[in-house]
């Protein structure tokens, strides 16, 4: 890929990160939440993904991780769904309200929700780089 | 004339959205309850309830949690649909290539990857 996208993407990809991380953290007191963060979070991969060599990209991310991480974060976010409604009144009179340390149980269910959103979109990402780049004979082992 | 199993079952779909059709529109011109109270009972409740602030992610995160738990499932179920409908991609791309005996990418996605 071009120079100029290449070093750009290496320049915004922490920051889109950070950003996406401070909406997925700060979700319950200003606007934004568990989806969005996901979204932003996806673009700065999908940045990474198009600014890369074609080398590198099969290094930096491996299909079968992803599609693992992804069954383990929806068996998370299925447990703490149930969990919650035996142990919210438990948080909640520990927290006060305005204060990160609050929400309840939206706090917890916007990070996870929010790396389940980002993965699904990395396993997008990663089918469409996947058609890009010809096949090698061992990838369908 | 003969009625084969097709047309029957054709006439009980279209009879049960019949059905469907007169229920819901009687119920829309129904003016006696109160078709706005769940959203109050969320605006009055949802700080002391749940503890955030953001009304919004209140309802999404915690009175609607299946909801959301079912939405991330429909996404889930989509990537996997994209995942595997590019390897059957890739998989025909290998066997055209093949047949020419050189190994090309596919033209499509090279234009959009360099707008």
């Amino acid at each position: 890929m071009d120079a100029i996208i290449r070093t750009a993407t290496r320049v915004l990809f922490p920051v889109i990160l950070l950003f996406g991380i401070y909406i997925s953290v700060n979700g319950h007191i200003t606007p934004g939440g568990g989806f969005p963060a996901g979204v932003i979070l996806g673009t700065a991969f999908l940045l990474l993904a198009i600014g890369a060599d074609e080398t590198s990209i099969d290094a930096r991310i491996s299909k079968k991780n992803v599609m693992y991480l992804k069954g383990s974060f929806a068996i998370f976010l299925l447990l703490i769904v149930i969990e919650g409604y035996i142990i919210r009144n438990n948080i909640l009179k520990t927290q006060d309200f305005f204060e990160i340390w609050s929400g309840g149980f939206t706090f917890f269910l916007n990070i996870i929700g929010g790396f389940m959103v980002l993965l699904g979109i990395l396993i997008i990402v990663y089918s469409f780089i996947m058609t890009m780049y010809p096949p090698r004979e061992d990838d369908w082992k | 004339m003969k009625i084969n199993q097709i047309q029957i079952t054709t006439l009980i779909f279209l009879f049960i959205f019949v059905i469907m059709v007169i229920t819901v529109s009687g119920k829309i011109y129904q003016t006696d309850f109160d078709s706005r109270a769940a959203s109050q009972y969320y605006l009055n409740n949802g700080l002391e309830e749940t503890g955030s602030a953001n009304i919004v992610n209140s309802i999404v995160w915690d009175f609607r949690g299946y909801d959301t738990l079912g939405e991330e499932s429909v996404l889930f179920i989509a990537a996997t649909g994209v995942y595997f409908l590019s390897l059957a991609l890739r998989k025909s791309i290998d066997r055209r290539d093949k047949k020419k005996g050189e190994k090309t990418k596919s033209k499509l996605l090279t234009k959009i990857t360099k707008i």
